[in-house]
């Protein structure tokens, strides 16, 4: 139903969930992307060419997840949404709030990296 | 899950469960049968799961439903490319299609989630309706292909 993997890019940690985050496996995407944060990487990119569909649980989690990664100096953002998933982010105002990019290359460049 | 199953029409899909935690569950697994069965277009097959989870969600949370007697019934239906969801509980009248649009636009500090799951539904779907029938809450939505 859900899995995250996560891996490093950089500074910044990617994490790559794949299933569907909903009201059902939001608590648990909430767990599995809480490592990063614990150990102090504030700088994440959500890769979301994995993830089946979102629906406003799963929005819940992300909202909170950036509002620690700003409030320690880094940020959150998002690439690789699939056609629903990115309709999703744009509908709630999300995909202009984090930056959602076309690839994990893009997406590092918000935290001024040189892509790896 | 002893859950029952009623097969009206192959076009039509009807299912009713307790209103209790593993509804959602079972009711997607059901809904993602459905879909392969009927060939349901990625988009729309989006469009479903998302109102699924939102309207279920919200009737079990608004729902008030602290004992095992509460029912969540479903119906999905694909006819001419008209994929229509409609959701029916006996919880407590509620009409989620006056909920009022959430603020959309502000920092990340300020944004709040309240109300998006429903701005979600309205958002995705070419009907939201609702009606109050009997003990039955009743909302349906619709996605026409595109």
């Amino acid at each position: 139903m859900l899995t995250v993997k996560s891996r490093q890019h950089g500074t910044a940690t990617v994490i790559e969930p794949s299933g569907r985050i909903d009201s059902t496996t939001a608590k648990e995407f909430e767990q599995l992307i809480a490592p990063p944060l614990v150990a102090g990487s504030h700088r994440l990119v959500v890769d979301l060419s994995g993830l089946e569909y979102i629906s406003s649980a799963g929005l819940r989690v992300f909202l909170t997840a950036a509002k620690q990664c700003k409030s320690a100096g880094g940020a959150l953002t998002l690439c690789s949404a699939s056609d629903g998933v990115r309709e999703v982010f744009e509908i709630s105002g999300f995909s202009s709030l984090f930056g959602l990019h076309d690839s994990v290359e893009a997406a590092v460049k918000v935290f001024g990296e040189a892509t790896a | 899950m002893d859950t029952p199953e009623l097969r009206l029409d192959p076009r039509t899909y009807a299912m009713t469960v307790p209103a209790g935690p593993e509804a959602i569950d079972t009711l997607f697994d059901a809904m993602c049968r459905f879909c392969e069965a009927h060939g349901i277009d990625r988009d729309r097959q989006h469009f479903l799961n998302v109102a699924l989870d939102e309207l279920v969600s919200n009737t079990l949370r608004h729902g008030q439903h602290s004992d095992a007697s509460g029912l969540i019934s479903v119906t999905v239906e694909d006819m001419d490319g008209l994929l229509t969801l409609v959701i029916r509980d006996t919880g407590p009248e509620f009409d989620p299609t006056v909920a009022q649009t959430p603020a959309l636009s502000g920092s990340i500090e300020e944004r709040q989630i309240g109300g998006l799951g429903i701005h979600l539904v309205r958002r995705l779907s070419d009907t939201f309706e609702y009606r109050r029938d009997g003990i039955w809450n009743e909302v349906k939505v619709s996605k026409r292909r595109t």
